[in-house]
């Protein structure tokens, strides 16, 4: 990590500090939970040398960090209202709730190799950000910080079957998004 | 079922388990639906990828 150059150790911080506002809701806390997760790193960042390994680990301890702050914080930040949520997916099917003709749903290929392509993740990054802020910060809840439904239920202060309508939107919407950006780009 | 109703059980049981009668009503349905069989592939593909 010492080896690491001011400016790279800076485009680290601002994706972690991305992440966990995405998570906390709450810039400045975000900001105290990265340091506080930059500063452990530092601490013990003798037996890491590759830039790739050393971010990975240092998210390991952002994540962890993020998931005992949520864990032991009772009601500390309201949660924004699910009204900017109301719109329903009705942009994907017709009235007799089948899939729009136009709609085209094609299996993913090569979704393995796009991960390594820092293209893919630029327009994940995309599809994300055009999510309603709660469908963003679930979904990344439940798939990245792996957390169970009951510990979002609880910390979201949502019912099961909200949170349920929540994910489904947000995973409608980016695959959706990915389709058209990425996928059928790819295929062109 | 309808290709909506497939779509939020498809994207639920990647959360929980679904009850029996749920997963087989979905079964049928992903075998005569290509377009909710793609959706149901890529949902978990999304997830997995995340993941790892």
């Amino acid at each position: 990590m010492k080896s690491l150059s001011s400016i790279q150790i800076e485009e680290i911080r601002k994706q972690m500090v991305k992440f966990a506002t995405l998570q906390l809701a709450d810039k400045d806390l975000a900001e105290d939970v990265v340091q506080d997760a930059l500063t452990n790193a530092y601490k013990h960042s003798a037996s890491f040398r590759r830039e790739a390994a050393l971010k990975t680990w240092i998210f390991a301890i952002l994540k962890n960090k993020i998931l005992d702050f949520l864990r032991t914080r009772k009601r500390h930040i309201p949660v924004s209202s699910l009204c900017e949520e109301e719109e329903s997916p009705s942009a994907f099917f017709d009235r007799h709730d089948h899939w729009l003709e136009h709609q085209d749903v094609t299996e993913w290929r090569g979704i393995a190799q796009s991960t390594y392509q820092k293209e893919f993740w630029a327009i994940f990054d995309i599809c994300l950000n055009k999510l309603p802020a709660q469908q963003a910060r679930v979904f990344m809840m439940r798939e990245h910080l792996e957390m169970s439904s009951a510990e979002i239920c609880q910390e979201c202060e949502i019912s099961l079957s909200n949170l349920n309508v929540l994910l489904y939107r947000a995973r409608l919407r980016l695959q959706e998004c990915l389709s058209r950006n990425w996928f059928r780009e790819e295929s062109k | 079922m309808k290709c909506r109703q497939a779509t939020e059980l498809i994207s639920q049981s990647c959360d929980e388990k679904l009850r029996l009668q749920q997963h087989m009503r979905l079964q049928l349905h992903l075998l005569v639906c290509p377009k909710c069989r793609n959706f149901n592939k890529n949902t978990k593909k999304l997830g997995k990828i995340l993941r790892a």
